[in-house]
């Protein structure tokens, strides 16, 4: 019988730990151009340190 | 090779002075991709500062808000933010020399077992540590992380499933008994699955709630800076990095305390 467990991340996420490391650069590096879509959106957003915000919208 | 790889790279060309971070570090540990940011500790010295600033102005970088990139703040447990244009890329870099959550002595150590490495990255349960945010995506990556941990301390502080925390006590009862004292969602154990489950839920919460205050501190401390800003990038608007830098740290001199007070998430 296999045991449920609970999960954290997509199969997707998980994929990563199969992939060569010239697999892992490529995917990466599409990853980023594909996320370039929502720069005007995050434009004013911190994904790090203490600043949260730039301007309340 | 990804932009933050060779930014890594630069950074630490000749001497070991930037760690990198946070959602990056994640994919080096092949466990998500999720940020388009870079975050990177670095080394708290005037020369690894002004390095990393050299290598963003060949790059031709300009600020974000934030604190300048700058010892005086970086001692603080300020963030600096930068961001240049790698086409089509836009390219965040963050930087702190003070992470929340990392005691200074882990922070020595982290430096000590980093040389020799050819890209510095976070290692597990330091990147576990740094993702204790108020953000519920980053528990998810501290529930991964912990199953990767290989002393069953380490994962029992840091797990988030109560199914692997149960299988984990059964096989080291004492040790799980032992760092309940330390991480008290461990008192339930023995109180079952959904006790367990809820002492979990709870936790997270009070760890986002905890790091909220963090930046609220912080946020207060930043308002008379934050007003100013616009100004200060009028002024700095075209200028390479360096001559930006001068006058942001100037500016900030009068507006943004280098000590904020309430550091209350390490």
């Amino acid at each position: 019988m296999t045991e449920i467990r609970d999960e954290f991340l997509s199969e997707e996420d998980l994929d990563l730990q199969t992939m060569s490391y010239q697999e892992l650069l490529a995917y990466w590096d599409l990853w980023l151009r594909q996320a370039q879509a929502t720069n005007e959106e995050d434009r004013d957003t911190y994904s790090h340190g203490v600043f949260v915000l730039l301007n309340e919208r | 090779m990804s932009i933050y790889l060779d930014l890594t790279r630069q950074f630490n060309e000749g001497a070991l002075r930037a760690i990198l971070s946070s959602g990056q570090a994640a994919v080096l540990h092949r466990l998500a991709i999720m940020s388009k940011d870079g975050d990177w500790i670095l080394r708290e010295d005037a020369e690894a500062l002004s390095h990393v600033l050299q290598v963003l102005d060949r790059r031709q970088a300009r600020y974000r808000f934030g604190a300048p990139l700058d010892l005086r703040w970086m001692r603080g447990g300020w963030s600096a933010h930068l961001e240049f244009a790698d086409r089509p890329l836009r390219i965040r870099t963050d930087f702190v020399t003070r992470p929340p959550r990392l005691p200074v002595a882990d922070l020595e150590a982290l430096w000590q077992e980093s040389r020799g490495n050819l890209i510095p990255h976070l290692d597990a349960r330091r990147l576990a540590e740094i993702k204790k945010t108020n953000r519920e995506k980053d528990y998810a990556v501290i529930g991964e992380l912990a199953r990767r941990l290989p002393e069953p301390r380490d994962q029992l502080l840091l797990s988030r499933s109560a199914r692997d925390i149960l299988a984990l006590a059964r096989r080291w009862p004492a040790l799980a008994s032992e760092l309940a004292e330390t991480r008290p969602a461990l008192a339930s154990i023995d109180a079952g699955l959904s006790a367990l489950e809820a002492a979990l839920d709870a936790e997270r919460r009070t760890l986002m709630h905890k790091n909220e205050a963090r930046l609220q501190a912080y946020l207060q401390a930043a308002q008379a800076w934050r007003q100013a800003w616009p100004e200060v990038e009028r002024r700095i608007a075209g200028l390479p990095l360096m001559e930006a830098h001068a006058i942001v740290a100037q500016g900030a001199e009068d507006l943004l305390p280098p000590q904020v007070s309430a550091e209350s998430g390490r």
